[in-house]
């Protein structure tokens, strides 16, 4: 566990280390990446630990997003209680849905959050008068602490983004080496053996998708607060998709890895800003080289195709 | 030897040549080349090109030539939010054009209201402009025609033909929202009635169980608000429907050759309105746009343009834009974002190739229901419908 | 009244039941062979109607020419797919596997643009069939179109499974792939037969939809998802059930629209698909590694 609190903080201090030196613009868009490697970590607790690929992630950041916005221009002084209301809110949800999908295996789970993600946006769709529908809702209030103020403006919300990432990774690691975290390896690896041995499959998966749902909302929450703006769109699919791929590449289960993985190639990635109409064929590219690529240093040597 | 002299003669001129040239007024771009709306986007920057190079050979604004600097937002409000950063913090522009999409537009407005940013906005989406909730407009501009004032046009139409009974299929992108508020808002002081409404999905790809269920509600017109192939799938539908078919009704985005294309049959007969360069060359020439619109239509070709984007309702949004940028300049006398901004919301009367523009500070778009001319498909050509 | 609405209920979700029942038949295939979900089932028919497309533009199609050079490159993608997808991580993890045939997606997608540019394109009525008028029954002559073509293929692609050799030798791959291996059946051969035969259908599902509803490059995740829960309806297990799982979805959904509203419809299907997910047993997925 040390090791691996050492290799976060490591990567923590280089984000900080670059987010002194960048102006303005590319301080936003670390603070986009920064977002996503939020959003990896969250499904990191929903795979890494508990084994459930979930293809939900974008709607969970939705739901904090679209939660706090609402709840905030209701009671703009209220972010302390809003924040971690909405993060439990998440939590419970995330918990309860995790129950009966349970039992699925892998690729029908990723199926059944699937859906659930697309049926998020078409709720977001639907509700026009609360959530401004397809138009989408501008950001009036910020989340402001007491002694600090509002968090407005890119540096602030690069902090905060730090320290959830921190305090995320921090949990992701304490679980992972302790009962509960033992518990969760169990069930990955034989989920039969693992219920024989009293283990309590559904309460053991249901507290790491709560966790990934509630970090996942988190996310979505410092998304609003950082663009001032959200609509249906930007939680849909893609996100939960890049979401996903990012965290396989990097390793699920593994904590720093996935991080670095989202800021390097989403920079790599944004380099190549003027790709035009080639992006969707590059970021598919990209992805599946990684994937071979972490396939065969794991099986050792590349493998031709059986005949 | 004789090489050394050349080059520093050379570069003398070069040097010489730069102490003439004036300094160009930086515009930033910001248009959607990727992603799903990148049809738009592509075509809005080669346009706003096009146009940038006219004004620059006639001697530019002000004494000095424009410069488009312009990024693709990959139809995302995050890299539009980004890329306006960029263009206003590091390239440092006087002001803005584009995005093409509402989603994008209203993330980007949230920046440059803030930052005091002039933006000129090729938006479809009303709420850029709407204040109210969607927030203050002072510095945004918006080109193409209000959804309140293409609804205005097809209900004095269809009152005039006598139609008074409507349903609307819209989607539920921020377009078809629009449309639905904007119909519903007009239809009683216009003497319209909704008798029927149905959301369709704007990526789907068979309405006939709609068409079916809007059609028992025995409208005598059916005003479909979407865009793209979905509006015409849903012509298509409509046209299969058995019976009595109701009058068929587009939106003001809809007109241009992909529509006729794709919709095949179900087009013959279909009205929408559309800015006059569908009916260039049935324009009076008494017309104040003739000639701005066939000058228009005539670079647009000559540059290979309409090979590439075949010429539709949106084509002359971009170089409206600049149109307005330049006059806009022109009035400020100098380059500075709030005498722009204050030029921009006072103009009168300039022509564009979208209608005859005459802003004001409540209303930053200045199109009225006389830049939309009601167009109907025959035989495959948009003619002015009577 | 009534009988009206269920008359249009039957023709609008007959015309894309067929096209999910075709989809759902591919992604069973695929999965009772190799029990991976294939995300790029959708991009294999977008990619078929496109290379249909540019083939129409280049030569004149007839009828028979049209289906034959269908079955031809519907079978290539196929192919190509496998050999790009599950041939280079046999034996990875299934999540492994599952997200390469995301990436796949992503990468057919976006040659698809390259190539085809994201402007929708009109795909010709190879097959002109009548419409089909019974009372108050109306079937458009796509639609019958759509069905005449999904329902024959059904016929052939059973008799094929049942009567011949390799037909034999995918069904046992998928019921035990070991005990077929020591039958001396290749399974690989037999997996990458089956992602072939899946790529056929949905060409043949592009071809029936094609004329409908225009080529588009985003097309093809949703036909993949609706042809997904068709075939989770049907249950994986016989083809036919399949297939009607797939027609019944059609019609559930136009009936929704009429009943509802096409808002809720979106999130009523999704949300069938969960339940279904939840409650139905799962079918049986023990992954025999060869």
């Amino acid at each position: 566990m040390r090791r691996e609190l050492q290799f976060l903080g490591l990567f923590l201090a280089c984000m900080a280390g670059l987010g002194a030196i960048l102006p303005g613009v590319h301080l936003l868009a670390l603070n986009q990446h920064l977002f996503l490697a939020l959003n990896v970590l969250a499904l990191n607790f929903c795979l890494g630990l508990g084994g459930q690929a979930s293809m939900a992630s974008g709607a969970f950041c939705g739901f904090g997003a679209y939660a706090a916005v609402i709840l905030l221009e209701r009671w703009p002084g209220g972010t302390l209680l809003i924040v971690p209301a909405v993060a439990l809110a998440a939590f419970l949800l995330a918990a309860m849905i995790s129950k009966p999908l349970e039992k699925l295996g892998e690729g029908f789970l990723a199926m059944a959050t699937l859906c659930l993600g697309l049926i998020f946006v078409n709720l977001v769709l639907s509700f026009t008068g609360f959530t401004g529908g397809s138009n989408g809702m501008m950001v009036q209030a910020a989340p402001s602490l007491p002694l600090l103020g509002p968090l407005k403006g890119d540096r602030a919300n690069f902090l905060a983004l730090l320290g959830l990432i921190g305090l995320s990774g921090y949990v992701f690691s304490a679980v992972r080496h302790s009962r509960l975290g033992r518990a969760l390896m169990a069930c990955k690896d034989d989920a039969l053996a693992a219920s024989s041995c009293g283990i309590d499959r559904l309460s053991a998966r249901a507290v790491s998708f709560g966790l990934g749902g509630a970090v996942s909302a988190m996310a979505g929450m410092m998304l609003a607060n950082s663009t001032g703006f959200i609509s249906p769109g930007q939680f849909d699919l893609g996100l939960s998709l890049k979401t996903l791929l990012f965290l396989v590449i990097g390793g699920p289960g593994r904590l720093v890895r996935p991080l670095a993985a989202v800021v390097v190639l989403e920079s790599l990635i944004a380099w190549f800003h003027s790709l035009g109409e080639a992006t969707i064929l590059v970021h598919g590219l990209i992805l599946a080289a990684a994937l071979i690529a972490g396939y065969w240093r794991e099986t050792g040597l590349p493998r031709l195709l059986l005949r | 030897m004789l090489k050394k002299l050349v080059t520093i003669l050379a570069a003398a001129c070069l040097l010489a040549g730069n102490a003439f040239a004036a300094d160009p007024i930086l515009i930033g771009g910001i248009f959607a080349e990727s992603g799903p709306t990148a049809e738009i986007g592509t075509a809005t920057r080669l346009v706003a090109e096009m146009k940038l190079k006219e004004i620059n050979d006639k001697g530019g604004v002000l004494g000095r030539p424009l410069k488009l600097i312009a990024y693709d937002t990959q139809s995302t409000p995050e890299v539009a939010l980004r890329m306006t950063r960029q263009l206003v913090e590091s390239d440092k522009v006087l002001a803005l054009i584009g995005p093409t999409s509402t989603g994008e537009g209203m993330a980007v407005k949230k920046y440059t209201e803030e930052q005091k940013v002039p933006v000129i906005m090729t938006v479809g989406g009303d709420a850029i402009v709407a204040g109210g909730k969607y927030g203050p407009f002072e510095w945004t501009f918006k080109v193409p025609q209000r959804t309140n004032t293409a609804v205005e046009k097809i209900f004095d139409h269809l009152k005039g033909k006598g139609l008074t009974k409507v349903a609307v299929p819209s989607a539920k992108d921020p377009f078809g929202q629009d449309g639905l508020e904007a119909i519903k808002a007009l239809a009683a002081s216009k003497g319209i009635t909704l008798v029927a409404e149905e959301t369709i999905d704007s990526k789907g790809t068979d309405f006939s169980a709609e068409a079916f269920k809007l059609a028992m509600a025995k409208p005598q017109a059916v005003i479909v608000w979407t865009i793209g192939p979905a509006a015409a799938i849903a012509a298509k539908n409509f046209a299969a429907l058995p019976g009595d078919k109701p009058v068929l009704v587009q939106s003001h985005g809809i007109a241009g050759p992909n529509f006729v294309k794709l919709a095949g049959e179900g087009a013959e007969g279909v009205i929408m309105p559309a800015t006059k360069l569908m009916v260039a060359d049935t324009l009076p020439a008494a017309d104040p746009q003739k000639a701005v619109i066939d000058a228009f239509v005539k670079n647009y070709a000559a540059q290979g343009l309409q090979a590439k984007f075949p010429m539709n309702t949106h084509s002359g949004y971009a170089a409206d834009a600049l149109t307005l940028l330049e006059e806009g300049l022109k009035k400020a006398q100098k380059p500075d974002a709030a005498a722009l901004r204050a030029a921009l919301e006072n103009l009168k009367g300039v022509v564009g190739v979208s209608g005859v523009f005459n802003p004001t500070p409540q209303d930053h778009n200045g199109l009225a229901t006389d830049s939309l001319v009601m167009v109907q498909v025959k035989g495959g050509k948009f003619v002015e419908a009577k | 009244m009534f009988a009206l609405y269920l008359a249009q209920a039957v023709n609008s979700g007959l015309a894309l039941g067929a096209v999910y029942g075709l989809m759902a038949l591919g992604f069973s295939l695929v999965y009772n062979s190799s029990r991976l979900i294939n995300f790029a089932q959708g991009e294999l028919l977008l990619l078929g109607g496109l290379v249909l497309y540019s083939l129409s533009q280049a030569f004149q199609l007839g009828p028979v020419t049209a289906l034959a050079a269908t079955a031809v490159f519907g079978f290539l993608l196929g192919h190509v797919l496998y050999a790009s997808t599950l041939g280079v991580m046999l034996t990875a993890k299934p999540l492994r596997q599952l997200m390469l045939t995301v990436a796949a997606s992503l990468i057919w997608q976006g040659a698809a643009i390259l190539l085809w540019g994201k402007n929708p394109l009109k795909l010709d009525q190879f097959i002109a069939l009548p419409a089909f008028r019974a009372g108050p029954v109306f079937l458009s002559a796509n639609t019958v179109t759509s069905l005449a073509l999904a329902v024959a293929s059904v016929c052939v692609l059973s008799a094929f499974l049942g009567l011949t050799r390799t037909g034999r030798a995918i069904r046992a791959v998928s019921m035990n792939a070991l005990a077929a291996r020591l039958q001396g059946v290749n399974p690989v051969r037999a997996q990458a037969l089956s992602f072939a035969l899946s790529g056929v259908l949905a060409a043949l599902a592009a071809l029936s939809i094609g004329p409908q509803t225009m080529l588009r490059y985003d097309m093809g995740f949703g036909l993949g998802l609706k042809g997904f829960v068709a075939a989770t309806l049907g249950g994986y297990s016989s083809l036919s059930r399949v297939f009607l799982g797939g027609i019944l979805l059609g019609v559930v959904e136009a009936a929704l629209t009429l009943a509802f509203s096409a808002d809720l419809k979106e999130t009523l299907t999704y949300a069938l698909l969960v339940g279904l997910l939840v409650l139905a047993p799962a079918p049986q997925h023990r992954r025999e590694k060869v």
